[in-house]
C-alpha cells in the first residue's frame, strides 16, 4: 500500500481480498510509530489488541455484501468515549488509570461494521480547551507546523487522520472540538445535529451540547463513518427516535439550486484576512457548483461565546461532580470525606477545568443564577431563533470554521478569554443544536489549513454533507487529499 | 466582582481544595471573565423563555423492569478502595 487511503477504499479493498485487515493494521501501526514523534497524537495504544482484532477479521473473511461498511478500517478514538478495557482517561490526570467496563455505543456500531479501534488519541482535559495543550500527559502538534497547534479539543484525532496515520477518528464537538481542530489540521470534520449520534459511553461535558463526530481526509469518508455511528439508543435519552439516517446515497446529487447564506455579522469578526480570502474563493466554487450565495443576518452572534461558556460551565460542574475519588478515578485520601473530595479533585483536575467548574459552580449558585445561568439560556434561545429565521431564506449558512489558522505553541495558554475567542464561529451552532460540517478550502501563505463551515437546520445532516462534497469536488482534488510533504515524507520514507 | 471570600465559598460548593495564594489568581482571572461575559445584559431578555430542552423531543419512557446490569466485581474494578462489596470512605457519620 504505497499511499494512505481513503476509509472507503480500505474497506472496498479488504472486501474484495486485495489487502488484508492485517497488512492494514501493520501498515497504520509503521506509519503510526513514524509520525507519533512529531505529533504525539495518541494517550494509549495497545498493539496486540489491534493485531488480534485485524486477525480476527481476516480469519472470519470479508462481510456479506452490504455488511462490513469499516471492513478492515482503522478509527482511532478520542480518549473521552469509552472503549471496555482500554483507558479512558479525557487527557486528566483524575482518570490516569481508569478502564471502561463497557463500550460506547459509537464503538459497537464501528466495530459491527468491522472497523478496528486504532490507539486513543490526546485532547484537552475533559474536552475543556481548543489547542488541546490543556491535556495532563503530552502536547499534540500540528502535523502542518509542528510548532503549532492542532486545535482542540480532539486534537489528537485531528493529527491523527492530518498525518496519515489513519484514515478515519472519533472526536467529539460541544462548542467546536471537532470543527476547529479540523480546519487548523486541514483534513474534514463533522458535528451531527444535536441527538443523531449516542452519548452513551462518552464521558460528559456539556450535555446539552457534546456530540461525538467523524473526522476523515474526504467529506465521503466522513459521510460514511457518520452513517455508521448515527442512528437511534435506547440508551441515550436524547437520542432522536427513529433516525437512521440515508447519507451516502445521495452523497453526489451536488449543490445545485441550493442557498447559501453568509451571515454579516461574521464581517465584524475579528478574522483573519486570508482566511476570509480564502472562504470568498470557495464560495465563488460553491456558485459555480450551481448554488447561489445570499448575505444574511444573525444578529446575536457575539453573545453567543458569553452564553455558551455559561451554559457549558454550568453544565459541566454537574458533570465533573461525579470525579470525586469514591467509584473510579484517583483518590487522595486526606481527612474526613470533605477533606477527600477536596483534595481528590485539587490534585486531578488541570487549571483549565478548575477555572470552568469554578465559573460554573458560581453561576448556578444562588444569587447569581438569574443573572448568569438563566440569562445564558434565554440568550441561547434568541441565538436558535436567529438560525430558524434565517433557514426561512437560505437552505444552509456558509462562513470560516476558525477566525485564526494555527497559532504558536504556548500562544494563548495563559490568556483565557484569548483562548475562548478560538470558538466564536463554531459554538453558535452548538448552542442551536444544528449539523456543522468543516472542509479544507485553502492555505495560508505560510501553508497552514483554513476551513470552511457548512451548518445546517436541524436535521439536515445530508444536505450539509452532500454540499460539502460538492464543494470539495467544485475546489479540485488536490486540497481534499492534500497530506503536508513534510508528514507524507515521514510515514511513507520510502516515497521520494 | 469575585472576591476572594466568594472563590473559597464557590471552591468550596465546588468541592475542590484551592491553596490560599491561589486564590486571588482566581479572583483575578474569573472576574475578568465574567465581566466580559456581562455583556449579555445588552440583550433584552425580560419577556424570553429560556431554552429548555435543546431539542423539542418528549423524553423517552420504558417498561419499569429490572434488567441485567454490570456485575459488582467490574464495578469495584476501577478503585483500590473496594472492600466486601462496597466502596469504601472515611467516616461520615460518629
Amino acid at each position: 500500500m504505497n499511499r494512505p487511503l481513503e476509509g472507503i477504499a480500505m474497506a472496498r479493498l479488504c472486501s474484495e481480498g486485495v489487502y488484508s485487515p492485517i497488512e492494514i493494521a501493520m501498515t497504520c501501526l509503521a506509519r503510526m510509530k513514524a509520525a507519533e514523534p512529531e505529533t504525539c497524537a495518541f494517550l494509549s495504544l495497545d498493539e496486540d489488541r489491534i493485531m488480534a482484532r485485524a486477525e480476527l477479521l481476516a480469519s472470519e473473511g470479508p462481510p456479506p455484501e452490504g455488511a462490513g461498511r469499516l471492513f478492515g478500517v482503522p478509527v482511532a478514538v478520542k480518549d473521552n468515549i469509552c472503549v471496555e478495557g482500554q483507558p479512558c482517561t479525557c487527557g486528566s490526570k483524575s482518570l490516569e488509570r481508569f478502564k471502561p467496563i463497557f463500550s460506547a455505543c459509537v464503538i459497537r456500531r464501528i466495530e459491527a461494521e468491522g472497523g478496528i479501534v486504532f490507539g486513543k488519541t490526546n485532547m484537552d482535559e475533559f474536552g475543556m480547551g481548543s489547542t488541546t495543550e490543556f491535556s495532563a500527559f503530552k502536547t499534540t502538534r500540528n502535523p502542518w507546523d509542528a510548532s503549532r497547534i492542532p486545535g482542540g479539543s480532539s486534537g489528537g484525532s485531528a493529527a491523527a487522520v492530518a498525518s496519515g496515520v489513519v484514515p478515519l477518528a472519533l472526536g467529539t464537538d460541544t462548542g467546536g472540538s471537532i470543527r476547529q481542530p479540523a480546519a487548523l489540521c486541514g483534513t474534514v470534520g463533522f458535528k451531527p445535529t444535536y441527538g443523531t449520534v449516542s452519548r452513551f459511553g462518552l464521558v460528559a461535558f456539556a450535555s446539552s451540547l457534546d456530540q461525538i463526530g467523524p473526522f476523515g481526509k474526504t467529506v465521503r469518508d466522513v459521510a460514511r463513518l457518520f452513517e455508521v455511528i448515527a442512528g437511534h439508543d435506547a440508551d441515550d435519552s436524547t437520542s432522536v427516535p427513529d433516525y437512521a439516517p440515508d447519507v451516502m446515497s445521495r452523497l453526489d446529487e451536488g449543490a445545485t439550486g441550493l442557498c447559501a447564506g453568509v451571515p454579516e455579522e461574521y464581517l465584524d469578526l475579528d478574522i483573519d484576512p486570508q482566511i476570509r480570502s480564502a472562504v470568498e474563493r470557495a464560495l465563488d466554487s460553491l456558485e459555480k457548483a450551481s448554488a447561489r450565495i445570499e448575505k444574511i443576518s444573525l444578529p446575536h452572534t457575539k453573545f453567543a461565546i458569553p452564553a455558551y461558556f455559561l451554559v457549558a460551565d454550568s453544565e459541566a460542574s454537574s458533570n465533573l461532580s461525579r470525579f470525586d475519588g469514591v467509584r473510579y478515578g484517583a483518590r487522595n485520601e486526606s481527612g474526613d470525606l470533605m477533606e477527600m473530595y477536596e483534595s481528590t479533585r485539587a490534585k486531578g483536575f488541570g487549571l483549565e477545568v478548575k477555572r470552568r467548574i469554578m465559573l460554573g459552580t458560581f453561576s448556578l449558585s444562588s444569587g447569581y443564577y438569574d443573572a448568569y445561568y438563566l440569562k445564558a439560556m434565554k440568550v441561547r434561545q434568541r441565538i436558535k431563533n436567529d438560525f430558524a429565521d434565517a433557514f426561512r431564506k437560505v437552505d444552509l449558512i456558509v462562513g470560516p470554521t476558525s477566525p485564526v489558522p494555527a497559532f504558536p505553541l504556548g500562544e494563548r495558554v495563559d490568556d483565557p478569554l484569548a483562548m475562548y475567542a478560538c470558538d466564536s464561529l463554531t459554538v453558535p451552532a452548538s448552542l442551536a443544536g444544528l449539523p456543522g460540517l468543516s472542509l479544507p478550502c485553502g492555505l495560508t501563505a505560510d501553508g497552514l489549513p483554513i476551513g470552511l463551515q457548512i451548518v445546517g437546520p436541524e436535521l439536515s445532516d445530508a444536505c450539509v454533507l452532500r454540499t460539502g462534497k460538492a464543494l470539495e469536488t467544485a475546489l479540485g482534488a488536490p486540497m481534499h487529499s492534500k497530506l503536508s510533504q513534510r508528514m507524507l515524507k515521514i510515514v511513507e520514507p520510502g516515497l521520494k | 466582582m469575585i472576591d476572594n471570600d466568594t472563590v473559597r465559598k464557590v471552591a468550596r460548593l465546588a468541592r475542590i481544595g484551592l491553596e490560599e495564594e491561589k486564590v486571588p489568581i482566581f479572583s483575578d482571572q474569573l472576574s475578568r471573565i465574567l465581566t466580559c461575559f456581562r455583556s449579555l445584559d445588552e440583550v433584552e431578555t425580560d419577556d424570553s423563555a429560556a431554552l429548555d430542552p435543546p431539542s423539542p423531543m418528549t423524553p423517552p419512557l420504558r417498561e419499569d423492569a429490572a434488567r441485567p446490569s454490570h456485575s459488582r466485581e467490574a464495578m469495584l474494578g476501577n478503585t483500590e478502595h473496594g472492600s466486601r462489596g462496597v466502596y469504601q470512605v472515611p467516616r461520615v457519620i460518629e
